[in-house]
């Protein structure tokens, strides 16, 4: 209210550029902070014209008056001016009646730029420039549908009002210095009859129940613009932190924390991090794969070869570091493979690959470069020894298994109520025996590293980078399975008697699924 | 003084192994070295009365906690349990026992 009451010619310097102030009569943006006199007395007029155009409308929006704050922006901007000019003619004029131009200047900067609740608003109060008597037939115009009977009323008159409108638009400026004199005795007439009904103007005989019933539309109006604003308010702040929301998402994917499409669901900081760790390491491996398959193919001496291939082992070796990390934050995690694809899971052994699986790669692989005999001697051993290990390994897992169990189960029967109070102490015995994981999916982890580092130093270098490349194509078709399985046709399959338990059905999405392949 | 003790405890058997009844990496080691047809002892710390100050002086030797399992093998010491399997899947292991007497074969 101050704001809009304090200033003269002022209004509002932070306001948007006023080139809505066209919709006047073609002032330019920059006119509005810096009245020259015409034109202060152009939306003096054109307030005045306001004023009494709202007059009509006091009831309304006395509760914008209530709620009345600077964040009209920028559809606004002409609503703005006019109520701040309007309360300028409160002072040039020394209208008695304030209320209702404060009321205008509050209601003027209410609506949101979204909803343009006051259409009518400019052409109304231009045609209030020629016929101010027929003010509240325009009023009656650019209130909402709520209030029909005031449209029924004048209807007939607000079409000559908005052409009046128009060509006020174009010749206002002309009329500078005429209009306001003739105005301002007018205005005053209005003002006068604001508080009273306006039956008068609109020349029909008013009896208790029309009064009554145009009161009620008034109200009716008055709570649906009301319901209008509060929904209006509320589609902004959803829209606001929506897009709070969009950014704070952007700015965790550039950080690698969210990885869309990773498997299986983050329950945990640390799993999140090592998910988004082990993404980027699987993108890494993918890039070491293709230049040691293009290494091999080009024939590159051993020395660039080996290179490569420490390279690889240097990789592996970090990997094994991100899970050991992993290990200590969210053991479960990883033991549980909730970081892998569903066919890796499958064939998890203790959070990661079985190591001795890897060896299958050694003795399948070298067709080209065949092993030597001391070569078998030496794989065959290191073979022998990882299952030993392996075997050690789970034993020791499955009697931590056990032993929980027994724990959980509590010393008494589970059944009984008397073993409530015992929980706490099987609890906390229970969380110490579950600290021992992280020790067997470090050592597992451990076995795996060991296994890559003396397949490297039994084998020779082309031997070596093919079976890496025998290991990390491996993963990659585990992952692809995952993947085909998950989106495999999935129809009511009959099962084809000539084709000795092959699906018919399901034949020709698959065909034509795995054709690409 | 733990040290001392530990050295002699160590040095009794071919195989010694320092746990804790409650350590379920000890039983994996413990299972390892049954596979390899070893025999060897194991010294449950929690279960010693001074099992805290060798829990102490092994820690020092081994630089590292948990400093349980720890192995010795001839009276020297080997390490936790990831040295051991290292040295296993390196082929060092079995020389190391048939050299402090635990393997025959």
């Amino acid at each position: 209210m101050e704001e809009a009451s304090s200033s003269s010619g002022h209004p509002r310097h932070g306001d948007p550029p006023p080139h809505h102030v066209l919709g006047y009569g073609g002032f330019h943006g920059g006119a509005m902070p810096n009245h020259s006199m015409p034109s202060a007395t152009f939306f003096e007029q054109d307030g005045g014209g306001g004023g009494a155009y709202f007059g009509e409308l006091e009831e309304a929006f006395m509760h914008q008056v209530a709620t009345f704050s600077s964040s009209g922006g920028r559809r606004a901007a002409h609503q703005q001016q006019t109520p701040t000019a309007t309360s300028t003619i409160a002072h040039h004029h020394g209208h008695s009646n304030a209320m209702p131009v404060v009321a205008v200047a509050a209601g003027g900067a209410r609506p949101p730029p979204t909803l343009d609740i006051f259409p009518a608003w400019p052409m109304a109060s231009l045609s209030l420039h020629h016929t101010p008597k027929e003010g509240s037939n325009v009023t009656a115009d650019s209130t909402d549908s709520e209030s029909s009977s005031k449209n029924n009323m004048n209807k007939d008159s607000s079409d000559h009002h908005h052409q009046q409108g128009l060509v006020g638009v174009v010749t206002v400026a002309s009329q500078f210095h005429q209009i306001p004199e003739q105005y301002q005795p007018q205005h005053h007439q209005q003002k006068m009859a604001t508080s009273s009904t306006h039956s008068d103007r609109t020349g029909k005989a008013l009896d208790p129940k029309t009064t009554r019933r145009l009161a009620q539309n008034r109200e009716a109006a008055r709570k649906s613009r009301l319901r209008k604003k509060a929904y209006i308010q509320q589609l902004e702040s959803g829209k606001l932190k929506l897009a709070q929301l969009e950014q704070d998402l952007q700015r965790a994917r550039s950080q690698g924390l969210l990885v869309g499409g990773a498997p299986g669901g983050n329950s945990s900081a640390g799993a999140a991090m090592f998910d988004a760790e082990y993404n980027r390491w699987l993108d890494d491996d993918s890039r070491r794969m293709v230049e040691l398959r293009g290494g091999l193919h080009a024939h590159l001496p051993d020395s660039d070869l080996r290179a490569i291939i420490d390279d690889a082992l240097n990789h592996y070796d970090e990997l094994f570091r991100l899970k050991g990390a992993a290990a200590r934050t969210d053991v479960f995690h990883l033991i549980t493979g909730m970081w892998a694809t569903p066919a890796e899971r499958c064939f998890l052994w203790m959070g990661g690959f079985r190591p001795s699986d890897l060896l299958k790669a050694c003795t399948l692989v070298p067709q080209l470069d065949p092993l030597t005999e001391q070569q078998m001697v030496g794989i065959c051993g290191l073979e022998q020894s990882l299952l030993q290990a392996e075997e050690a390994l789970t034993q020791g897992l499955e009697q931590l298994h056990q032993s929980l169990a027994v724990t959980v189960a509590g010393s008494g029967c589970l059944a009984d109520d008397a073993n409530i109070g015992s929980f706490m102490g099987d609890m906390a015995v229970a969380l110490g025996k579950l600290s021992n994981l992280e020790g067997f999916v470090i050592q597992a982890d451990n076995l795996r590293q060991q296994t890559l580092h003396q397949m490297h130093r039994i084998l020779t270098v082309r031997q070596a980078a093919r079976c890496f490349l025998a290991i990390g194509e491996y993963h990659n078709r585990l992952r692809a399975l995952s993947s085909l399985w998950a989106s495999r046709p999935r129809e009511i399959l009959m099962p084809d008697e000539g084709n000795c338990g092959q699906l018919s059905i399901a034949a020709h999405p698959s065909e034509s699924q795995y054709s690409a392949f | 003084m733990a040290a001392e003790r530990v050295k002699r405890l160590a040095s009794e058997r071919a195989v010694v192994i320092f746990g804790m009844s409650n350590c379920y990496m000890c039983h994996a080691v413990q299972t390892l070295f049954t596979q390899l047809g070893v025999s060897w002892t194991v010294h449950e710390l929690d279960k010693d009365p001074r099992g805290k100050d060798v829990e102490r002086a092994l820690a020092g030797m081994v630089g590292r906690s948990p400093s349980v399992p720890t192995v010795f093998i001839g009276g020297t010491l080997v390490g936790p349990t990831d040295r051991v399997m290292s040295l296993h899947l390196g082929g060092q292991l079995v020389p190391l026992l048939r050299q402090a007497g635990a393997l025959w074969l």
